[in-house]
């Protein structure tokens, strides 16, 4: 069941702003391991439940992976051939918003050279640039 | 024992936004020193000679010798409170350094490293190490650089907790004695997970509105 929200104060949101460089969650704080965004954007709710299941299908029983994005935002996307009016669209998708610098996912207990390929594959279903970050200190 | 290094700085006149950009620019990094005997003041630092420090500490509060131009106390015993690094390419945006006396106890953080290899992770378990840090209340001269606990000897199913860490003397945690730093658990069991599946069931509940929930009870 990808990620979404128990309960919301609004049924619809605006799209925001995603402008500036994260300001938190920018070091590995729970595993030995991460994956650092690059890139600014939305991640939906679809896309983290495909790479947390990627890493998990590469990792098999070993390891341990944290998923530190949530998906609070909801977007909201017109039906095919509506026309204009008759209020905002139903909301489509939940995403969480990205910026360079956040960290998005962790794992811990496994060799490196297995986490790199795991959050490789993990990355690979985003559309944003990642990379690769080690535990400093 | 950490031992203490040598930072040579000058004091600031200019402070703001772009005045410190420039600096960075330059290759110093702006910081600032306060304490609880003394009024705060600027200083700089050369952003070259703080990152090589940085190498050779194990932690993020550590003591240093603070060699001030330009100050009234010529050297200051301080250590590094905080500091704030860019997200993306980690260069030094600043430092916070607290100075500290001789014979009043200072608290810092310093990072438990467990060494070895767990009898239980040879097993198939799972070593979860979930104190990295730790906070610690001690003199400044008995400071230590950080904690090691040989894990060797834990199996599945062992718990390390902060009574089983060998502090040294003069040097007590902050959290209670209870408090677990490290776990040995059994090897988790993945069920089998199809994309289709997860990607199916998407979209399919809602979450539940706060505010229409009030307009309901109040009719």
């Amino acid at each position: 069941m990808p990620l979404m929200p128990k309960r919301v104060k609004f049924r619809k949101s605006h799209r925001g702003s995603r402008a500036g460089n994260a300001k938190g969650g920018t070091k590995v704080s729970f595993g030995e391991f991460g994956l650092q965004c690059l890139g600014r954007g939305w991640i939906t709710n679809r896309q983290i439940e495909a790479c947390r299941i990627s890493i998990n299908r590469y990792l098999k029983r070993k390891g341990k992976v944290w998923i530190r994005i949530f998906p609070h935002k909801p977007i909201t996307k017109r039906p095919p051939e509506t026309r204009m009016g008759k209020g905002k669209g139903p909301v489509e998708a939940w995403v969480a918003v990205v910026r360079p610098g956040n960290v998005l996912f962790e794992v811990g207990g496994v060799p490196e050279t297995q986490a790199k390929e795991a959050l490789r594959l993990a990355s690979n279903k985003l559309a944003v640039k990642c990379r690769f970050i080690t535990r400093q200190g | 024992m950490s031992k203490q290094q040598t930072l040579t700085a000058e004091k600031r006149d200019v402070s703001g936004t772009s005045a410190a950009k420039r600096l960075r620019r330059e290759g110093i990094v702006p910081a600032v020193v306060y304490g609880a005997a003394q009024d705060e003041y600027t200083i700089q630092i050369n952003a070259k000679e703080f990152t090589n420090l940085l190498k050779t500490q194990s932690g993020t509060n550590f003591l240093v010798n603070l060699e001030i131009e330009g100050a009234k106390e010529k050297t200051k015993l301080a250590m590094v409170q905080e500091i704030q690094q860019h997200a993306l390419t980690d260069g030094i945006i600043h430092v916070d350094f607290h100075a500290v006396n001789e014979n009043e106890t200072i608290h810092a953080t310093i990072p438990v490293s467990l060494i070895g290899e767990a009898a239980g992770v040879k097993e198939g378990g799972l070593l979860e190490h979930m104190v990295q840090s730790l906070e610690v209340h001690c003199l400044p001269a008995n400071l230590p650089d950080h904690l090691e606990y040989d894990v060797s000897e834990v199996e599945v199913g062992d718990t390390v907790s902060i009574s089983d860490l060998n502090f040294p003397d003069g040097v007590t945690a902050t959290l209670g004695d209870d408090v677990i730093v490290a776990i040995c658990n059994a090897a988790r069991v993945v069920e089998e997970e199809t994309e289709e599946g997860a990607e199916g069931e998407a979209g399919s509940a809602e979450p539940e509105v706060i505010n229409e929930k009030k307009e309901e009870d109040s009719e």
